[in-house]
């Protein structure tokens, strides 16, 4: 942190440590990823470029609604 | 050397379990020196109304505790005891009346509020900030609803917190099917075996848990953003998803 704290900085997203352990053990155990099942027409129109055969892969977040307002202003202003 | 018969002078107590003894612990612990207090686990309203009828706890400054039961009087009865605590966990079912009962006693001493079963909206967040004005740590769930301008107006509120320098948010990723047909309808069944149905359902949900860097450095800052001029910086924000899968009408569980 900036010692004059009044400065804004970046901002540093990490893993939990619960989760980043539950995905290691994963790993270590060559766990394959369970089957999408009855899920992977629903998961394919949330993310239909995904085409890994790892679905855990493919996976991202939506944006924030305010983000798509900013990128479509932003889009706007570049026509 | 402590004389014999004398009561210990601990400044932190943890008890666990459905019936922890603190009244067994009154009889050789001074809790007068007490500044720390942890009871979890607790099923026995009594605990508690012994503790808010016999029991004084003048310097304890950090409390966790659990809700027993529905019934808030009695822990309310325990919270208004004490002296203006620093630091307030409270496990178990809180809502909105409990978060203004507490305030009468502790809303200006609190700096940490520790609240992960309150389900926030952003009025709720607005009152909070009234109510708990130097609240430095916040903890309370906020549900997301795919990003929208709902969930984002809740960021915003959090944000407004002049003092809050760092949060633990549970994102709750439960699918709330509102005014769609209930579970207690004979039709929900067929209802909800109908494919579109239950697909628009998995899409929300995947939407909803489909947390990722991106994600929480967006929700970051969303609430820096909000932050007023001159107050406390955002430090840390800590993201959990809770609730994943499942189906909830009207707060109540459907199916997971």
């Amino acid at each position: 942190m900036d010692p004059r704290d009044d400065r804004e900085g970046e901002v540093l997203a990490v893993e939990s440590e619960t989760s980043r352990l539950v995905r290691q053990r994963f790993e270590e155990i060559g766990e394959q990823p369970s089957r999408l099942g009855s899920v992977d027409a629903a998961f394919h129109t949330v993310w239909p470029e995904a085409t890994s055969e790892d679905w855990r892969e493919d996976w991202k977040s939506l944006k924030l609604a305010r983000e798509h307002v900013f990128l479509d202003s932003e889009s706007m202003l570049d026509r | 050397m402590r004389p014999p018969n004398a009561k210990a002078e601990l400044t932190r107590l943890t008890l666990r379990g459905r019936q922890p003894q603190l009244r067994k612990w009154g009889k050789c612990t001074n809790f007068d020196t007490l500044q720390v207090l942890k009871i979890t686990g607790i099923t026995d309203v009594a605990v508690l109304e012994w503790a808010a009828d016999f029991a004084r706890f003048p310097s304890l400054v950090c409390l966790g505790v659990q809700n027993p039961n529905d019934d808030d009087s009695c822990i309310i009865r325990f919270f208004n005891s004490l002296p203006p605590l620093e630091s307030l966990t409270v496990l178990g079912v809180v809502d909105e009346p409990m978060v203004h009962a507490v305030s009468k006693k502790h809303a200006t001493s609190l700096r940490s509020l520790s609240l992960p079963k309150l389900f926030c909206s952003a009025d709720l967040v607005f009152t909070l900030r009234e109510q708990y004005s130097y609240l430095e740590h916040l903890e309370t769930t906020v549900s997301r609803t795919e990003g929208d301008s709902n969930e984002i107006a809740i960021y915003t509120a959090l944000g407004s917190h002049p003092h809050l320098r760092s949060l633990r948010l549970d994102l709750d990723c439960s699918v709330d099917i509102g005014n769609e047909p209930r579970c207690a309808e004979p039709a929900f069944d067929v209802v909800h075996r109908d494919v579109n149905y239950r697909q628009s359902h998995v899409q929300r949900t995947l939407l909803n848990c489909a947390l990722d860097s991106a994600l929480a450095t967006s929700i970051f800052n969303a609430i820096a953003r909000a932050k007023p001029a001159l107050s406390a910086p955002l430090l840390r924000v800590e993201l959990n998803v809770i609730n994943a899968g499942v189906i909830v009408s009207g707060g109540r569980h459907c199916s997971r």
